[in-house]
């Protein structure tokens, strides 16, 4: 399970809440899923290759939740990947009303590149 | 017909921190939804971005840039690049799997390789939408305040920096700009930069 393998690739102490919605507009390309870990401070915008089953913790699109936020649009001031406070808390919420929390420990697996 | 090997351009060259960009920021083959020719069409559009930029770099948070890799390097506005040539780390390795499997002869990452070299090295770059100065991962908040949504390519949504309007067409223009407002993102794609352009000139 990819949640589980994030989980123990940063090795986050104690219990962890994980949260993942999908989300997706009428472009097929959009798809993907937001995976919340407020212990591991991440928001990754995952979007899950077929051919790679460790896509979660390769994914590049992590907003680290103490560096990249920022208190609204004028601070993005054109950054691919700066978010707004007020972008975050709307996915957040949206995972709490329709996403799938699960609670996970680390756990001692080999890893993997 | 097999695709030939791509090879990246050294580090230390525009073409080289452009390639490894598009690679890095463009959905990657198998992932869903990829289309190799819409992907194709996003990096020129990444190419432009850069290109744009550096034509005003005062206006991007990059003054004194005079190349595209002091562009892709400017603090806060592509994730990694901050230290080009060195990728932060998940980026690196990122980019060294994407580079395996193009070696290993992965047929799609081989072709997506040797896209980014094209558009990073062909002499000019002529997007459907030459005035994009920004994009973000589609769903993510916009850019800034004064950037208006072009396009969406490949999970991306591309954006060009609105011109600021003359009060007399704010005032002329104020029920259709409500109107686009009210318009779903869809609804924006075709019409857009078709707006643009009849705003600057009646301005």
């Amino acid at each position: 399970m990819q949640l589980q393998e994030l989980v123990n690739w940063d090795q986050v102490a104690g219990l962890s809440r994980v949260c993942a919605v999908g989300w997706q507009d009428s472009d097929p390309a959009t798809l993907q899923a937001y995976v919340v870990w407020p212990a591991g401070h991440e928001l990754i915008t995952w979007r899950p290759s077929k051919d790679d089953p460790h896509s979660l913790v390769h994914e590049t699109l992590v907003t680290d939740l103490r560096k990249d936020v920022v208190a609204d649009e004028q601070a993005v001031n054109g950054s691919t990947y700066l978010v707004t406070r007020v972008w975050v808390r709307r996915i957040e919420q949206h995972c709490r009303s329709f996403g799938t929390t699960v609670s996970l420990s680390p756990r001692s697996e080999p890893s993997h590149g | 017909m097999a695709e030939p090997i791509a090879t990246l351009p050294p580090e230390n060259t525009d073409s080289s921190a452009l390639a490894r960009l598009l690679l890095l920021e463009t959905r990657a083959p198998l992932q869903p939804g990829y289309d190799r020719s819409a992907s194709l069409q996003a990096m020129r559009l990444m190419r432009r971005t850069v290109e744009n930029r550096l034509a005003s770099p005062a206006q991007y948070a990059a003054r004194g840039a005079t190349s595209e890799q002091d562009i892709v390097r400017m603090d806060n506005q592509f994730a990694g690049f901050r230290n080009y040539p060195t990728l932060h780390g998940q980026l690196a390795l990122s980019l060294a799997r994407l580079l395996t499997a193009a070696d290993a002869g992965q047929a799609d990452v081989r072709a997506v390789v040797s896209d980014a070299v094209t558009v990073a090295t062909e002499a000019t770059s002529n997007p459907s939408y030459a005035h994009v100065t920004a994009w973000r991962t589609a769903g993510s908040s916009a850019p800034g305040p004064g950037f208006r949504f072009l396009v969406s390519l490949q999970g991306d949504d591309f954006y060009a920096t609105a011109p600021a309007p003359s009060v007399s067409a704010r005032h002329r223009h104020g029920d259709a700009t409500l109107m686009i407002d009210r318009q779903s993102w869809r609804d924006r794609l075709a019409s857009s930069e078709q707006l643009l352009v009849l705003e600057l000139r009646d301005a």
